[in-house]
């Protein structure tokens, strides 16, 4: 089970990350309960910043793809299968892209959906 | 006279295992390295441009000290039993040390040649293996437990000798102390190699896994050895043996080398690594 990536492509190295384990998921090659290299182990062998490989681990854990148990370590969830197919950012861009054509109709301008978005954006990171 | 005999007989084992049998299986393994994975055919074996020529030069340097370190212990030898001084624990483990210097020097520039490596790394792809690595993997937890068995009968034993109170500075204290350290360095050094950074950019992931179960077996080895030969030097000196020391040492010194560098050379023998990762148009490395 092997995953290269490419330092020099656009796409983030986290989506590569993600993209790549999801794969692995997808095509049987990882089952559920198997485990993963710790988030040290794969920065390391990938010459990767923990906090990068952490940070695709998190939105791996929040799809439900991988399952993290304390100090045992990460494995694969027992849905990842299914939960691998979902693409919460095509799912986003499609509700944003409804929302925005809605605005539009009723006339408002492109900088004011920007301030807008970035008002609310903004207010539930303060909220937090 | 008998012990006199053995003596030098594991003295001159000594002399002839780490100064001149390994070093020339060493020098043999990288002349052989050098022949038939040139540097223009493998250059990212050779991580700077006239790195074959650097590999030659160090060849002769390690040769020169390795001779020297035979010559002296062939001196050193001659001159005892001209004397009649017979060698004794300090001069046994201080021409051990000598001798095992060499090996460090070529240990810290394999370690430099690895970082020039990396920094050469012009690859842009990376590959990883998604399989955790574990201690047990490399390893049975039977052996894991004889070496801890061994461990502790060690420590049991140094307590019972010193009546369970180890005065500060006291030679009980002090085998303690250096038994555990060197076992936490052991630690160090497996955590590293399993977990932390890959120290040659292309090697394929079976011949890295392959030399960390190499070096998991030799810290094993070695603790048993260390343990056993601690055990043997306190009923010697129990039993107020003291001609028999040196000789134990000695053999304790050669049984180092063997486990030591005899394994990591056995598991890393050339026939068993993939040097295609080092030719100019290889990919990044695979996992098989």
């Amino acid at each position: 089970m092997e995953i290269v990536i490419d330092i020099d492509d656009e796409t983030p190295l986290f989506t590569q990350l993600i993209d790549q384990i999801k794969k692995t998921v997808q095509e049987g090659k990882l089952k559920a309960g198997d485990p993963l290299p710790s988030i040290r182990q794969l920065a390391n062998d990938l010459d990767l910043n923990n906090k990068t490989v952490a940070k695709a681990y998190r939105l791996l854990e929040r799809d439900e793809v991988i399952v993290t148990r304390g100090y045992r370590g990460t494995y694969i969830h027992k849905n990842a299968r299914s939960n691998s197919t979902k693409d919460l950012v095509a799912w986003v861009n499609k509700e944003l892209k409804k929302t925005i054509e809605k605005l539009k109709a009723s006339g408002v301008t492109d900088s004011e959906i920007r301030i807008a978005f970035a008002d609310v954006l903004n207010s539930g990171k303060t909220n937090k | 006279m008998t012990v006199t005999i053995i003596l030098y007989l594991a003295a001159i084992g000594q002399i002839i295992l780490l100064s001149y049998y390994y070093p020339e299986k060493i020098m043999r393994r990288v002349n052989q390295i050098l022949t038939n994975f040139p540097a223009i055919t493998h250059p990212k074996l050779y991580a700077v441009e006239n790195g074959d020529v650097l590999a030659k030069k160090g060849i002769v340097r390690f040769k020169l000290i390795t001779r020297f370190t035979l010559y002296l212990g062939l001196f050193l030898l001659s001159l005892s039993v001209i004397t009649n001084t017979p060698l004794n624990d300090a001069m046994v483990t201080l021409f051990a040390m000598v001798q095992f210097i060499p090996f460090m020097l070529m240990e810290i520039i394999e370690l430099k040649h690895y970082k020039l490596m990396r920094q050469n790394n012009e690859n842009h792809k990376r590959s990883a293996d998604l399989k955790r690595r574990q201690y047990f993997d490399y390893i049975s937890p039977l052996k894991f437990s004889l070496a801890a068995i061994m461990f502790a009968i060690y420590i049991a034993f140094n307590l019972y000798r010193n009546n369970f109170n180890l005065a500060w500075g006291s030679d009980g204290l002090i085998t303690l102390v250096t038994i555990i350290g060197v076992h936490i360095y052991f630690a160090i050094v497996v955590v590293w190699m399993m977990y932390g950074k890959k120290l040659d950019p292309h090697k394929e992931t079976k011949d890295r896994d392959r030399h960390i179960g190499g070096v998991v077996h030799t810290t094993f080895y070695v603790s048993i050895a260390m343990s056993t030969f601690l055990l043997i030097y306190g009923l010697l000196q129990h039993y107020q043996l003291d001609p028999w020391e040196p000789i134990a040492l000695s053999i304790y010194f050669q049984l180092c080398a063997y486990l030591g560098l005899g394994t990591i050379l056995k598991v890393n023998s050339i026939e068993k690594i993939n040097f295609e990762v080092y030719r100019d148009d290889a990919p990044a490395c695979k996992t098989s």
